[in-house]
Order: C-alpha cells, then structure tokens, then sequence
C-alpha cells in the first residue's frame, strides 16, 4: 500500500517523466521544438535510418542543414550499427551537434566527391563557418577507408589558409581508423579541442594553416601511423596541454613548418604532456628555408620511451624548455639520443629540464646535443643551458656525456648538475667565448 | 536489498525488446500508479514485467533503473536518469556495461548507507563491470551515498558502496580489463567508501567532476594507464583528497582544487601494497600540474611502500611541476621514495600547525634522482608565544622508515620491518626561493640535509632569512653548497 506521500511524489514524478518522454525521445534525431514553437515555417527532415546498411548521408545532411538554419541541435541517432555514410557531411555556421552513438564511412563506398576539398572529413566545416559545436561520447569510425579523415575544415588545394572558420569546438568525441587525419584544421580562428581521443588513424591531430588561438586540451592520441600532434604550417597564439600521445609512428608533439610554406609557427605553448613510445617526444622543425618558429615555450612535459629524443627545438627561434622530464629516450638506430636537441636555432634556454637515462640500449646516449644539422640555416647562437639535471643511474649506463655537439657561436652553459661517471660537456663547444662554468659533478 | 552482481562484459546481442518493454512501462506509470518493484539480481535484463523507475526519492528504483542501463548498452541509446523533485534512490550498484552512455542531470542516491558488500569488496552506485568498453557517465547531476554530514564518529569497516567504480569486486583489480572510461560534470556526495575508484582500466578521462564528504579517496590506479584527470574539485575527503593508487602508468592530474581534506593528504601518488591487496607495482610517468591543495594533511604526496619483508619499490617519473600548496597540516610537497621525479615551478607557503613539528614546504626522504628547482617555498609553520615548529624550507632525509634503520651498505636503507629501500642519491636542488617573511618567523632553516649519506647539491638557491639558514648537519662528502642568503 502506498502511503498519501508517496503517492503524491509518484505523480508529480510521473508528470516529470511525462516531459522527459516527450522531450527526449530515443532513436531518432532530435531537435529542439524552438523552431516551430517561434513559428518558423521549416519542416524537419526525415531522420537517418543508422541501421548500418542505409546510406545516411543525404538524411544526415538535411539534420545538419535543417540544424543550422533553425539553430537546433541535431542529435545523431544512436544504434548498435551506427550510421553509415558515404561522403562527407558538411557543417556550416551555427550547427551544433550531439553525437553518442557511432557515425562511420562505409566500406568501399566512401569517397569524396570530386571537385570537392581533398581535405574534406567526415564531418566538414566549411569554409565561412561560424560557432561550431560537435560533442558528444560517440565515434567517428572511417573503417581505414582511402580518404576518410574525421573532423576537418574544407581548406583549398593549399591546406586551408583561407577556409575563414571562426569559433569551433571539438568535445569528447572518439575518433579512429582514418586513413588521413583524425583532425586537420586551417584557417580557423578560435577552436577548442578537448577531451578527443583519436587513434588508429593515418595522422593524428594537425592544427595550423593560419588557424589562431586554438586550444588543445585533454587529448589522448594513440596509434598513428604519422605525427601525433602537429602545429602545422602556421599556427599561432595556440597551446596543447594536458594530453597523452603515445605510440606514433613519427613523432608525438610536433610544430612544422614544411619546405615551401611561408607561414610561421609562432607563440606556441605546449605544457603538461605526457609523450612516449613515439619517434620523437616534442620537435619544432623548419623544413628547407622555411621561416623558423617562433616563440614556442616547451614546459612541464614528461617524455619517456621515444625512440630518438625527447625534445627537439630545431630551426625555432626565441624558444625555451624547461621543467621538462625526459628520460628512457633513444634506442640503437639513431645517431643521438639525447634529451633536448637543438640545432639551427637562436635565442633558447633550456633551464630546469631533468634528463636521465636517455639512449636506450646504447652507450651513447646525451643529456644535451647542441649541433647545427639542418643545411642552408642559420647557425644557432644565444644558446643558455643553465640549471638542468643529467644523469644516468642505470648500471651498466646508457649514456655517454652529459652534453655534447658543436657549434659554430658561443654558448652559455651553467648551473647544471651532472650525474656521476659521464662524459663532461663537449669541449668543443666550450672554446672561448662560451661560458661554461659552475656546473657540477656529483662524485 | 540486492545481492551485487556485476558481471564481467559479455558479447551481447541487440536487445530493443528491453526498451521497448521499459518505455511501455514509462507510460504505464504516466497512467497514474507507481508500480510496484520487484527485489531482482543486477545486470540482468529483467524479467516481465519491467519496472518503470518511479524517482520519488524513496521507492526503490534499482531494477528500474538497472533496465535502463542495460538497454542503453543494448541500443547504444543514452540512458538519461530521470530529473524528478526527489531524485531516484538504489538500494544497490547500477551495473555498467560496454558501450553505455548514462546522462545524469538529476539525484541519484543510495537508500541508506549500510549496504553490505562483504569484506575487501567494492561496489559503486555506477560499477562499471570488468571488461566493459566506451563508458561515459556525465551530466549535471548528483550522486549520494547517504554518508552523514557531518560523518559520525566510528563508521563499520566494511560496508557500504561507493559513488563510481570501475572494476572489482576486489579491491586492487588490477586486470579488470576496461577500456576507455569518461567520468564528467558530476557532483558525488556522502559516500561512505569511494567516491571514485577506477582500476585496471586503459583511457580514462575525469572531467570537471566534484567530490564532496566522501570517505575513502577520490581514486585512480592499479592497473589503469593513459588517465587525464581535470578540473576536480574534491573536498571534505576523510582520507586522500585525490589519489593515483599503485600500479598506474601515465597518468595526469591538473588544474584541480582539492581542500578541506580530513585524513590524508590532498594529492597522493602512492606505491603501497596493504595486506590482502595484489602486489605494488611502480606508479611511473606522472605529472602532477597546475593543481590548489589546502586545508589537507599534506599538499601532494608521493609514497613508495613500506612492507615488510618486500624490497621497496619506488614511484618512477614523476613530475609536480607548478602547483599551489599552502595551509596544509604538515608538508607542502613531499616525495617518499620516488626515482626519476622532479619538483618545479611549485609555490609552497604556510603548511604546519601547532600539532605537529619539523614541517617542510618541500621534503624528500629516499628520492633517488630528483631534481628540486625554481620553487618558491616561504612562511612555513607556526609559531606563537608557546609554540615553534622548526619548520623547513626544503628538507632531505632518508626514507621514512615506520621504524628505525640500519644500513648494510652506503647504498641501502633497510628499515626494521624488513622493508629495503636505496639510499637518497642524486638530489639536485637549484635556483629556488626559501624565506620567512614573517616577524615572528617559524622556519628554523631553508635548507635541511640531514643524516644522508650520498652527495647533494643545492646551488643557485637564494634563502633567507630564516632563524637560521641553511641547517646542515654532517654533508656527505662531495656535496655541493653554493647559494645566497638574503640580506
């Protein structure tokens, strides 16, 4: 028997779960009745079938459509066999989508149209787009179909300088099994990522192409057969913290600048990673006589396990690494397997950084390698090393010197502390007028 | 009161027919009577008839709900707690399996606080179950377990379920086999175990989740590998504000607040291997970042385990690295066997009470290669007209043995119960900021190095003033000192 109480908080509960079945019905898509509660004439569209058999694109492009124009959100549809599409699906200017359940190219039917963007993704936003909004605990799944990429600005045949995106984030949304990138953005100002995990895929996350003020934040990035991360072709104002990259073919945290491209990598922040298992933890790189980074502050990061080093700063100009922890870096293949690298590079410190045990498997690892390598650039000057910690407590070691290399300017090197039975810093790069002084040996 | 039986996740099979059968039950009850439910097992789909969940704060809503959730990992559907005026109550786990999306806005809580789940088990009001994949549980909601607030003064060993836990029902569940797990917006409260526990468990994502009253420690670890978590608030914790448990491997903690901390310390990275717990494996490749701890035992905390008769094992690479520690009872920053770790960019000010003496803003004790740089540790302790904590800036010493200990060789400590650990070796510490600002000053030295017995070498440091600055009893031979005192 029910008392009166109970009975009086079962109706009004009942009433509660009244709305919320008719305001949150399930397996179909979804949009807010604002539109049609403001008198708005527009009908919504016919939802996607996701039965994994029907091609949802078209259905999925008039949700996307009707969304956008109605300022509705549109709710993918979640089911067991998710929703296949055969093309990208475009994303224009106040579009914001849920997506929990699972969107994925479908196999050996997924294409990009010609004449459109090869740049274009899963979900593309397209050039002019304004607030952009797609989130959610769903999957974009491209099944390693040739051209699937997942979420990406259009670009032009140049990588999308001029796609004119504005204000876009990119909330929690898996991302696998592309055969391009899981993210490629240009020409954006203002993006937030955060909390995506994206792995399986041909590249990881590129951020660039004259895009400003993106922030990275919450990544995990696994499994990819190129870069993890990239600042790429010119972005600038921009940071990626807080991630995990791990297992990457090529390196985990990366600002590139390739041969040919004039825009700059600039004022860059990358802190708080963790990045292992990878060709190289955290590298800036100019390719060729393109223009040098700019600015990029590499702090607090922990890399371990890379195959060649831990931090790169290389043709990167008025750059820093500090309070990094780099250890159990570089494995036989490679020539160094120091820690830090510098090479071609002006104005950097490299303060407060911990290296240890780096150079896995050899006996030639380095706590630091200072050594100009890049043909055609600029020799690297203003160089200060100061209060950093090297050492190697592994018996027997892998490491051979602390610090080592050659370069053709003075450098300052100071206040550091090296661990006992390493080779001291390079005498070459020592000669008069660097400044090598107050380092210690621990006995 | 259910028996838990979360089992471990299974390949399943479509089940529309279970959502259909719970909306036909949702309207049932929008017809105007709550229907009656049925004490059945968890994580089965019920049998006929469905219950609807009636969410008016004081039917049981167990089953109801536990259909819901298993339609939801059925359909892929989200399941969507409903929002009513007196929240949903359990009187036992939710069971999570793979691919279940649950969104939570409204109250959730378990009736009374008093469940059973038998020794060393744990339980949550969300378990995600062993082997489970693509887990999200998010919204604005609230957990609550019932915990009294203010908690009374003994509460049974034993009893009860926690908030969200992943894996088990052992505790330590170091191969529960889950994979990707987001946890996010949720407020859980009053709950008289774990308010999180999440092991055994690759890609886990913690996300602006808060943490009030709860018992044990807010917890990430054994086993689990590839965690980010962000934007926690935890509070009121009779325990660790937030703790990363033995075995975890890259792992992230940043931009949290943790306060008001009853038990223990407010961030712990721990190594420990209680008895009737798996064995300690390293917690290596931490960074500890951008953190506010206060109000807790000890700001952040890394420790090796202490067991007897077990060779120590330390934590491995990890990074504290620009936090904010202040007004914690004993230390700031403190690293209890920890090899490969470093301590940068911190500022630590205003730790020790009265209750305790000898504080330190950092302490190291059995760290083996850390590197302790561009702090800033100021205001250390208290002092008063009875009272004078001898606190310390940044302190060395050999591992905190729970005993007393001899040392075999230069190059080990080994504590009276058994436990081995290496000596403290390959401390650096350079360029950081110790002084007492203060009048009437507590901090009796900048610098403590005391009674080890390998190198250290602190230089580049500015200390001072301080009652005395730096306190160095005995250098081991080969040690470095060069810094400056304040004028």
């Amino acid at each position: 028997m029910l008392s009166s109480t109970s009975y009086l908080r079962g109706v009004v509960s009942a009433l509660f779960l009244l709305a919320l079945s008719s305001s949150h019905g399930v397996s179909r898509a979804i949009a807010d009745s604002s539109a049609t509660a403001q008198g708005m004439a527009k009908v919504a569209p016919a939802p996607p079938v996701c039965d994994g058999t029907t091609d949802d694109s078209g259905a999925m492009q008039q949700w996307l459509d009707y969304a956008a124009s109605t300022r509705t959100t549109f709710v993918v549809p979640s089911t067991v066999a998710g929703c296949k599409i055969t093309k990208p699906l475009k994303v224009q200017s106040n579009t914001h989508v849920v997506q929990h359940g699972r969107v994925f190219a479908a196999v050996s039917g997924y294409a990009i149209p010609s004449g459109e963007s090869a740049e274009s993704g899963m979900y593309t936003i397209v050039d002019g787009a304004r607030d952009v909004v797609i989130e959610g605990a769903g999957k974009l799944d491209g099944m390693s179909e040739p051209q699937a990429a997942g979420i990406a600005t259009a670009g032009t045949a140049n990588g999308g300088f001029g796609s004119d995106v504005a204000d876009v984030s990119l909330l929690g949304l898996t991302i696998e099994n592309m055969d391009r990138a899981g993210v490629s953005i240009g020409g954006t100002a203002g993006i937030r990522l955060d909390g995506l995990a994206v792995r399986s895929s041909a590249k990881g996350v590129e951020i660039g192409r004259g895009t400003a003020r993106a922030i990275a934040t919450n990544l995990r990035i696994s499994e990819i057969a190129n870069d993890g991360f990239a600042f790429l072709n010119g972005a600038v104002d921009s940071s990626l913290s807080s991630s995990i990259v791990h297992d990457c073919t090529g390196i985990g945290v990366r600002a590139l600048t390739a041969a040919g491209v004039a825009a700059t990598n600039r004022d860059l922040l990358i802190d708080n990673n963790i990045v292992y298992a990878s060709a190289i933890g955290v590298q800036t790189l100019s390719e060729g006589s393109a223009p040098s980074s700019v600015g990029i502050n590499v702090t607090s990061n922990q890399l371990h396990g890379n195959r060649q080093y831990g931090v790169g700063l290389l043709a990167c100009e008025n750059c820093q690494a500090t309070s990094n922890l780099s250890h159990l870096n570089g494995s036989s293949p490679y020539g160094y397997q120091p820690g830090i690298f510098v090479s071609n590079s002006r104005g950097i410190k490299l303060s407060a950084n911990t290296l240890r045990n780096e150079g896995q498997g050899t006996t030639t690892g380095y706590g630091v390698v200072l050594q100009d390598v890049l043909s055609g650039r600029v020799a690297s000057q203003r160089i200060v090393v100061t209060g950093n910690f090297i050492y190697d407590d592994q018996t027997p070691k892998t490491m051979f010197s602390v610090i080592g290399g050659t370069l053709a300017n003075p450098v300052v090197i100071t206040g550091n502390v090296f661990g006992p039975g390493l080779s001291g810093i390079s005498a070459a790069l020592c000669a008069s007028p660097s400044i090598c002084t107050n380092n210690q040996v621990m006995p | 009161m259910n028996a838990p039986q979360c089992a471990e996740a299974a390949p399943r099979r479509a089940n529309r027919f279970a959502l259909v059968l719970q909306l036909l039950a949702v309207f049932t009850l929008v017809g105007g009577a709550a229907l009656p439910v049925a004490a059945a097992p968890t994580c089965v789909v019920p049998e006929l008839p469905v219950p609807a969940p009636v969410c008016d704060g004081i039917a049981d809503d167990q089953v109801a709900l536990q259909a819901m959730l298993d339609a939801a990992s059925n359909t892929r559907i989200p399941a969507r707690i409903p929002v009513t005026p007196y929240g949903c109550a359990v009187s036992g786990p939710l069971c999570v399996k793979s691919d279940t999306v649950i969104i939570q806005d409204g109250l959730l809580k378990l009736s009374g606080h008093s469940y059973p789940p038998g020794p060393s088990q744990q339980y949550g009001i969300y378990t995600i179950v062993r082997a489970a994949s693509n887990v999200t549980i998010m919204g604005n909601g609230t957990i609550d377990g019932g915990r009294p607030y203010p908690p009374p003064s003994e509460e049974p060993g034993g009893c009860c379920i926690g908030g969200i836990v992943a894996g088990g029902p052992v505790v330590g569940d170091y191969d529960a086999g889950i994979s990707d797990v987001t946890v996010r917006g949720l407020t859980i409260r009053n709950v008289p175990t774990w308010a999180l526990s999440i092991d055994g468990t690759d890609g886990v994502r913690v996300d602006r989740v808060t943490v009030v009253n709860s018992r044990f420690s807010p917890q990430v670890g054994h086993g689990s590998k590839n965690v980010i978590v962000s934007g926690l608030q935890s509070s009121v914790v009779h325990d660790i504000g937030f703790t990363f448990y033995r075995g975890i491997s890259n792992a992230i903690v940043t931009n949290s607040r943790v306060f008001d901390i009853n038990g223990g310390g407010g961030i712990g990275v721990f190594v420990d291997s209680p008895s009737g717990v798996a064995a300690g494996l390293p917690s290596k490749f931490i960074n500890v970042n951008g953190n506010i701890v206060y109000d807790a035992n000890g700001g952040i905390d890394v420790q090796s385990q202490r067991v007897k008769d077990t060779v120590g094992i330390y934590a491995d690479g990890i990074n504290v690295s620009n936090n904010l520690v202040h007004d914690n009872v004993k230390v700031g920053i403190e690293l209890l066997g920890c090899a490969g770790c470093q301590v940068t960019g911190n500022q630590s000010h205003e730790n020790g009470d009265p209750s305790v003496g000898y504080l330190a803003g950092i302490s190291l004790a059995g760290a083996f290669g850390t590197l302790v740089s561009s702090n800033q540790v100021y205001d250390e302790g208290l002092r008063d007209e009875s009272f004078y904590s001898h606190a310390r800036a940044i302190q060395v010493r050999e591992i905190n043995c729970e005993a007393s200990f001899s040392r075999p060789t230069p190059d080990v400590v080994l504590c009276a119960n058994g436990a081995e650990f290496p000596s403290t070796n390959l401390v650096a510490i350079l360029a950081n900021q110790a002084y007492d600002g203060r009048a009437l000053k507590a901090m009796e030295a900048a610098l403590d190095v005391n009674n080890v017995v390998k190198p250290v070498v602190a230089v580049g440091n500015v200390l001072g003033p301080v009652d005395w600055s730096p306190d160095i009893s005995a250098p081991p031979l080969g040690s470095v000192f060069n810094n400056y005192v304040q004028p």
